[in-house]
């Protein structure tokens, strides 16, 4: 009964799974500055 | 006086290509200050320039600064009416890849200073290696490479063991990377402390003098950018790992968009210590960056894997134990194996473009280091073959729990010395990365047609038809030394040639010296000049033009002592 509904889950799901990608595309991105400052 | 040639290559330090005063000069009216003139810009704030007389005390009158005119000059002011007297000038730097360099040379006030005197020169060793710093980078190398193999062993190779043996779980592992991704979260701005510490001179408890510092330097932006990249990786593996549900054999798009995420930060966080360090500086570049992250990677996987099937095979309970190992390390074996080979590739092609000769891998201490963590990786893969041909096979073969116990005894031994193995080599690798490689002009070391020093030279050599004597007297780093080569032909003196001695350092990537030498007796060529600037072995090229023949050089390695 008190269980949210599965949309609400699959959402969050989706939503935590997009932070995820979001941490890993900013990390490649600071890296990739660092690349092109290193080597120019 | 002394001309600095022009470097031939990219350097990976920082070196001194002019100074105010000139080395050996001798001035008629005290200099104001102290000028060095770098070829890159170096922070004042992690520069040392101490200027001291024969009694050994400071002539300095405040703080190093950067020259408004110049930012490539540091400058340090004198104390005013400085007496007649020989001084010290001894400097120490940062270089771009985070190591110090240091060198002295000595000047004179006039008209009268006297002969020039024997100064203790201060510790003029180049490494930027302390125990303290070296253990702090051994632990930020060991956590963050453990927590990218942890991660990728929980969500990639061991997943299935909990789908395929029932009554397991997978807790244990993720809790194992947590706690390798909180050590690596304060491992990174510790080591960063430490090293900003001793480089600027503060006690490493002097935080808040340190912080503004961390980005001065490229070293530290690196290491500031490591610490933005591996949290950003621990956030998106965290998210991947409470979305993950092992249970189900097929993943959903959102532990597949996770998972992406975390991999993806994984390779950038891999992809900076290599920028931070020697790859970065060593060229070709490119090559060299990506054969350094290629290492990293399959360094992770590997100890990482390890240390994760360490900790899986003592959660396990003792009746799911060899289930859960048939499942899971046929799967890291395979890994295990490609990882063996791009970590050998990687190394072997990162140790051609490090060493200059062959020789330098037993001559200098950065390729012996090179030779002990080779052993360590040997030893390691030894016991990953018995791994692979003895414990996964008696593994799969054995039908229940009591004719598995030996294998699975076997694998627990071989694991944990392959652990303490590769541990053991990481540490090597933090060694590695705090000494300065070779120079590139050992590799002129080979043609050398003598080796002398350390003490004053007096070496008869042969090249063709001519007999050189070289002399160098007293042979001692930052005093003025004298250069002489007698040259004869037949018997003769050979006279009105053109003889310029090039000096070049063989222990530390340096520019050349150039110097032009006078003919000052029939035969004889000579030049007194403060060139040995720091101890250590120096190629001397005699490069002879004999008027109407045919120019010639001759090399002699010279070892000069301070």
């Amino acid at each position: 009964m008190n269980e949210p509904p599965p949309t609400r889950n699959v959402r969050l799901r989706l939503l935590a799974s997009l932070v995820a990608l979001g941490c890993g595309a900013a990390a490649a991105v600071v890296a990739l500055l660092l690349l092109h400052t290193a080597l120019p | 006086m002394l001309t600095l040639g022009l470097p031939q290559a990219a350097f990976a330090h920082a070196y001194l290509v002019h100074t105010v005063p000139e080395a050996s000069v001798v001035l008629n009216a005290p200099p104001p200050q102290a000028a060095l003139t770098f070829d890159e810009a170096v922070e004042p704030r992690f520069a040392v320039i101490s200027v001291t007389n024969t009694l050994g005390h400071q002539e300095t009158s405040g703080p190093v600064q950067r020259s408004p005119a110049d930012p490539d000059t540091l400058i340090v002011p004198l104390r005013p009416h400085l007496p007649e007297g020989w001084y010290l000038v001894y400097w120490r730097a940062i270089s771009v890849d985070g190591h110090p360099v240091q060198s002295a040379f000595t000047f004179a006030v006039g008209p009268n200073p006297g002969p020039a005197p024997q100064f203790v020169v201060p510790n003029i060793s180049q490494t930027a290696t302390t125990p303290r710093l070296l253990v702090a980078r051994w632990l930020v190398f060991l956590t963050v490479m453990a927590a990218i193999g942890l991660f990728v062993l929980r969500i990639a190779i061991a997943r299935p063991v909990m789908r395929r043996v029932p009554g397991t779980s997978l807790r244990t592992v993720s809790a194992a990377f947590v706690v390798a991704s909180v050590l690596g979260l304060v491992a990174i701005p510790l080591y960063l402390d430490i090293s900003t510490a001793i480089d600027s001179l503060h006690s490493a408890f002097d935080v808040s003098a340190l912080v503004p510092l961390f980005r001065v330097t490229a070293f530290g932006r690196s290491y500031v950018d490591l610490e933005i990249c591996f949290a950003l990786f621990c956030a998106a593996a965290g998210i991947a790992l409470w979305l993950d549900r092992p249970e189900r054999e097929h993943r959903s798009v959102a532990e597949l968009l996770s998972t992406s995420g975390a991999l993806l930060a994984a390779a950038a966080v891999l992809l900076v210590p290599g920028l931070a360090g020697h790859a970065a500086q060593t060229a070709p570049r490119g090559v060299s960056v990506m054969l350094d992250w290629v290492h990293l990677v399959s360094g992770s996987l590997w100890i990482g894997g390890l240390i994760g099937l360490l900790v899986l095979w003592r959660s396990l309970p003792a009746l799911q134990r060899l289930a859960g190992l048939v499942v899971c390390v046929p799967r890291f074996s395979n890994v295990a194996f490609f990882s063996v080979v791009f970590l050998l590739a990687s190394g072997v092609g990162a140790t051609v473009i490090h060493m200059p000769i062959l020789a330098a891998l037993w001559e200098t201490s950065y390729g012996k280091t090179i030779l002990v963590k080779i052993g360590l990786l040997a030893a390691a893969m030894l016991l990953g073959a018995v791994n692979l041909l003895r414990s996964k096979p008696r593994l799969v073969a054995a039908r229940d729990a009591d004719a598995g116990r030996p294998a699975a005894a076997l694998l627990r031994r071989t694991i944990s010395g392959e652990t303490l193995l590769l541990t053991a080599a990481v540490f090597a690798a933090a060694l590695l990365s705090s000494l300065a490689p070779p120079a590139a002009a050992l590799a002129k070391e080979g043609s050398a047609l003598a080796k002398v020093g350390p003490g004053p030279v007096g070496t008869v050599v042969h090249q063709g038809p001519y007999t050189l004597r070289v002399l160098v007297h007293p042979n001692k780093a930052v005093v003025p030394n004298s250069f002489a080569l007698a040259l004869t032909k037949n018997g003769k003196p050979v006279r009105r040639a053109d003889v310029t001695l090039s000096l070049s350092m063989l222990d530390m990537q340096m520019a050349n010296q150039e110097l032009q030498l006078t003919e000052t007796r029939p035969g004889i060529y000579a030049r007194p000049a403060p060139a040995l600037v720091m101890v250590g072995h120096w190629g001397l090229e005699f490069n002879v033009t004999p008027k109407g023949g045919t120019p010639f050089t001759a090399l002699v390695v010279d070892h000069a002592t301070g």
